[in-house]
């Protein structure tokens, strides 16, 4: 079993789901509502016949109290296919240990592959620095999470954060509505990002943005004299963090309130993910939160 | 601002260190791989220009505290000016006022005696490595020359300095502590003025020189002797008795041997309360054993004048010193009153006074007669002025001490000049051809005068009807020997029945004709009928000629010029009475009293060079330069004066002798003995000194002096002093401010510390 499938994380996990909260189109009968309505259990409307429609779906029994032809229709349900964008940019490798913000990421990846793939739903997964790295095409197959623990466990951090070419690619390649799940720092243009993020939900993508961020980045508890160096090039700052504090977490938190209502705006799932928070609790959170938000 | 160890200054160089650090040290800092450059270069625009700000106050603060504690350590003081590398030493410079004011006695001692053991007290709590140095001062101040280093030297000087009877004046002593401090090189100069702080000593450039004092030292004024009180807005001046002897006169008469001569001895009540039962003694020749005559001022008011009159025979002629002296009275055996020489009053400074007189066998005048009448003697020009000159009558001539000689002018000529002491020309023509058929006088006989007067001897001119100006003028006047006061101009008549009168307002005062100002000659000048005058040039400054009587239109009657150690004395019209009725007028006494005033002036030249104020110098021309000279002063010091100078090209040989800070009477002697043919000079107080005896108040000499006086008294001038230059040291001020800076850079730094 790989190191990225940690026991905790998984059992909580699995215990909530991944639910589609909108209409997804899947390939075979699965738990998630299915846009395409036809025969099957679940009875949603009557609608007038309409010349074309087979005769054979006609509600005869509607017919004859009303002498009006009516054809019953019921909604299909279909699995969901999950879209997974690891960012393995070179500002991921920020964190140490299991604090690092890339191997939260990889274990937060392979936590909801393996969850996704457990309810018989499909997951793919891409990882991207400025451009695609790698690639696996979704599938509901348990041995898929190995596949995905494997593609995970071999991504290396490479270059500068660039995601939404990524978002556009995906919005080109995948015609089928499902989720997109991009777990990336999100150091990158935030115009940019946000209509990359739009782009993608209005081809009908349901998007979780997992917003992966060290707890050095969020609070700047930093103190001395530091020169800070660039992951994502070569130049560097001379700083005295303890004078910056005020200044350094204002203008976080203004980034993190316009991404914030960005994603609202765009209805992006947003989910802060600190690397020094438990990922089961973490990851716990967000999915009972989506339950909740599908029970309204 | 100056600074008692300025080398400490240096330390002032720190300040750069911080500022070096500021823009030079680059600070280790600990590398950093980062993710969030963008979060952290947005954070570092919006704080970096406050952060620079913050800093730049925060190195100023730094900055300015190293400065501070660099002034502290080199001990700032006020009112210390030259640096130096010694540091707590002090340049004192005393400067001790010896004007005879400060030999007042003030509760036991003497104001003098107060300032020695207020300047032995300052020079005892100098520092160490302090140097003295002293400056007497009255109107003329000198430095006393001695190692200023040596202190014990100084206290032998401050206890060796004597009194002068020079009156006082501080702004010289102000120029010379000036002067002073220009021979030191150190960090603390102080000046303390040691006086009685009288109010006449410390007017004029007082005030100036104590700021350009002050500028360069600290001043500290030391009161010798009891301030004057304030009492409800008034001036209280401490109590001073005194009584000063302020001339010894005899102004009609010519001191000559063989009578008792009247003398009038002047003494004055210079104090605020009334003086009774002074007694006055006269001496001749400083002999104290043998008082010629005593006198008595039963009471005197203040600021009163009082005259003892006295006589005296004054033996063989000669040279003849005459002091009187004032002291407390007392009673003979018979029950006659006589002066003792105890002290009458708190300054004994003013109370003898010596007068050198020249007293002659006999006086002889040459009277030229320049419109003589054989017939009628009362015709001839020279009647009135003969007869005024020899009042006797003619059986008491041959006896009388001044002797007449009536000539012609052509008997002049060969008249031996050097035999008379006064020549009278009455109306002589100055050229034949003024007047035919008369003898006028020749320019030799014209030049003759003038030596006659350059050597001392005394002229009297009269005017008249054979005076033409223009021969006057070429003759005696610019154009000749210049011996008229003024040149002559056109003749000025009256009718008789409008008369010019003499002002006697206008007489010269003082000169010997000021007693006519007063009665009973002043009714009796103002009563003379003046007919005709002849005019004076006045617009020539350079003859040196004064008016000494002028009519009441403003032209001359009398006016006289001094020529060499003579006198020459211009009657502006006839000495008859052709041009007026003075000398024929009932009360004609007036006349006879100007003629005798005139002669007692003119004789008395001679012994008026000899009489000298304290202070002024002594000039002495003697006859040859061979041997050098010694000066006998008053205290019985022979001081060495050397040879005489000058002398080349015909010119005179003069000896100075400038030290005539004692009052009595100096000799000029050959080494080794007393020649009683040499000269005498006879030296009296400079009465102006006890003329103001008000003291100032230590607020108007905190006016003048620009700092309030310390008393001397109790010897606590020391310890006050003591004070008052702890006050003028900064340290602990500018430790409190470095402190405070000290602070308020903590608090800022830690205020920068804060995250902005």
């Amino acid at each position: 079993m790989s190191e990225l499938l940690q026991p905790d994380v998984l059992a909580r996990a699995e215990a909530l789901g991944v639910k589609a909260r909108q209409l997804v189109e899947g390939l075979r009968v699965g738990d998630h509502k299915s846009p395409f309505r036809g025969f099957s259990v679940e009875f949603v409307q009557h609608r007038e016949y309409v010349p074309g429609d087979d005769i054979r779906h006609i509600d005869w029994k509607s017919y004859g109290r009303s002498e009006r032809y009516t054809v019953k229709q019921y909604e299909q349900e279909t699995n969901f296919t999950a879209h997974l964008l690891v960012d393995t940019s070179n500002s991921m490798r920020y964190g140490d240990g299991a604090e690092n913000k890339l191997e939260y990421a990889k274990l937060l990846a392979a936590s909801l592959a393996f969850t996704i793939v457990r309810q018989r739903d499909s997951v793919g997964l891409r990882t991207f620095d400025s451009d695609l790295r790698d690639e696996l095409p979704p599938s509901s197959a348990l041995p898929h999470v190995n596949a995905v623990c494997r593609k995970l466990e071999e991504a290396q951090a490479g270059q500068k954060t660039a995601i939404a070419p990524l978002l556009e690619r995906i919005t080109d390649q995948v015609s089928r509505r499902g989720i997109v799940f991009l777990i990336s720092d999100c150091f990158d243009d935030l115009d940019t990002l946000l209509n990359g993020l739009r782009q993608v939900r209005f081809r009908g993508h349901e998007v979780c943005l997992l917003h992966v961020l060290h707890r050095d980045e969020i609070d700047f508890p930093l103190d001395g004299n530091i020169r800070f160096t660039n992951l994502e090039g070569a130049d560097h700052l001379l700083a005295r963090p303890h004078l910056l504090r005020p200044a350094y977490l204002k203008v976080v938190k203004q980034y993190l309130d316009e991404l914030q209502r960005g994603c609202d705006g765009s209805r992006v799932d947003y989910v802060l993910m600190r690397t020094d928070r438990n990922l089961a609790q973490g990851l716990g959170e967000y999915l009972v939160r989506r339950l909740q938000q599908m029970r309204k | 601002m100056s600074f008692l160890s300025p080398i400490l200054l240096a330390g002032a160089a720190a300040v750069g260190l911080p500022i070096l650090l500021h823009f030079l040290f680059k600070a280790w800092y600990r590398p950093l791989p980062w993710a969030a450059m963008d979060f952290l270069r947005k954070a570092i625009e919006q704080t970096s220009r406050r952060i620079k700000f913050r800093e730049l106050i925060l190195l100023l603060l730094r900055c300015l505290c190293l400065l501070l504690l660099a002034v502290a350590l080199a001990r700032p003081v006020v009112g210390w000016r030259a640096l130096s590398a010694r540091s707590e030493s002090v340049d004192a410079v005393l400067v001790i006022d010896t004007s005879y004011s400060m030999g007042a006695t003030d509760g036991g001692k003497t104001r003098f005696e107060r300032a020695q053991d207020a300047a032995l007290s300052v020079i005892d709590n100098l520092p160490a490595n302090s140097t003295v140095q002293v400056v007497t001062c009255s109107d003329r101040a000198a430095a006393v020359p001695f190692t200023p280093s040596n202190l014990d030297q100084a206290r032998n000087v401050v206890k060796g300095l004597r009194l002068t009877s020079q009156a006082g004046d501080l702004a010289p002593g102000l120029v010379e502590a000036l002067a002073a401090l220009d021979r030191v090189t150190g960090a603390n100069k102080e000046v303390y003025l040691l006086s009685d702080l009288q109010r006449t000593g410390l007017e004029g450039a007082v005030a100036a020189k104590a700021v350009e004092l002050r500028q360069r030292a600290t001043v500290y004024p030391l009161r010798c002797g009891t301030p004057p009180r304030v009492e409800q807005g008034v001036v209280v001046q401490p109590k001073v008795r005194n009584v000063a002897v302020t001339d010894i006169t005899f102004p009609d008469a010519i001191p000559h041997s063989g009578t008792r001569l009247p003398f009038t001895v002047l003494v004055k009540n210079t104090g605020k309360e009334k003086v009774t039962n002074v007694a006055v003694s006269l001496t001749v020749d400083s002999n104290e054993k043998e008082i010629i005559d005593t006198g008595l001022a039963p009471e005197i008011a203040p600021g009163g004048t009082f005259p003892v009159t006295m006589t005296a025979a004054l033996g063989d002629p000669g040279q003849r010193l005459l002091t009187a002296r004032v002291g407390a009275a007392g009673t003979d055996p018979n029950g006659r009153p006589t002066a003792t020489l105890t002290q009458p009053d708190d300054l004994p400074g003013d109370n003898r006074f010596d007068k050198l007189i020249l007293v002659r066998r006999r006086i002889s005048v040459l009277v030229v007669d320049g419109r003589p009448d054989p017939r009628d003697s009362k015709e001839s020009a020279s009647h009135f002025v003969a007869n005024a000159i020899t009042p006797v009558a003619d059986t008491q001539q041959d006896d009388y001490f001044i002797k007449t000689v009536v000539v012609t002018a052509d008997q002049a000529v060969n008249a031996k000049l050097t035999d008379y002491q006064i020549v009278v020309l009455a109306d002589v023509p100055a050229d034949p051809a003024d007047k035919h058929g008369l003898p006028a006088v020749t320019p030799e006989f014209a030049a003759g005068l003038k030596k006659f007067v350059e050597d001392g001897g005394g002229l009297i001119v009269g005017c008249g009807e054979f005076v033409l100006p223009d021969s006057y003028n070429r003759v005696f006047g610019s154009g000749g020997v210049k011996l008229l006061p003024f040149d002559l101009t056109a003749k000025v008549a009256t009718t008789p029945e409008a008369p010019f009168k003499p002002a006697p307002d206008t007489i010269e005062n003082p000169s010997f004709l000021s007693r006519l100002r007063n009665e009973p000659f002043r009714t009796a000048v103002a009563d003379v009928d003046v007919f005709a005058v002849l005019g004076a040039d006045e617009t020539d400054r350079g003859t040196l000629g004064r008016a000494v009587l002028r009519l009441d239109n403003q032209k001359p009657l009398v006016s006289a010029k001094a020529v060499g150690s003579g006198e020459v004395i211009l009657v502006h019209t006839t000495l008859d009475a052709t041009w007026t009725n003075w000398p024929g007028k009932t009360a004609g006494t007036s006349y006879v009293a100007a003629v005798r005033f005139a002669l007692s002036h003119l004789t008395g030249r001679e012994g008026r060079g000899a009489n000298l104020v304290s202070g002024q110098q002594i000039i002495w021309h003697p006859p040859e330069a061979q041997p050098e000279f010694e000066l006998l002063r008053p205290d019985a010091r022979k001081v060495s004066l050397g040879k005489a100078t000058g002398g080349a090209g015909g010119g005179r040989l003069t000896l100075t002798v400038a030290d005539t800070t004692a009052a009595g009477e100096y000799r000029i002697v050959y080494p080794g003995q007393r020649d009683d043919d040499l000269p005498r000079f006879a030296v009296v107080p400079d009465l102006r000194e006890s003329d103001n005896l008000e003291l100032l108040t230590d607020d108007e000499a905190e006016g003048k002096l620009g700092v309030r006086p310390v008393l001397t008294a109790g010897g606590g001038e020391a310890e006050t002093i003591g004070q008052i230059r702890a006050q003028r040291e900064w340290t602990v001020w500018v430790l409190l401010a470095l402190f405070v800076f000290a602070c308020g850079e903590a608090a800022w730094a830690w205020f920068c510390g804060r995250a902005v």
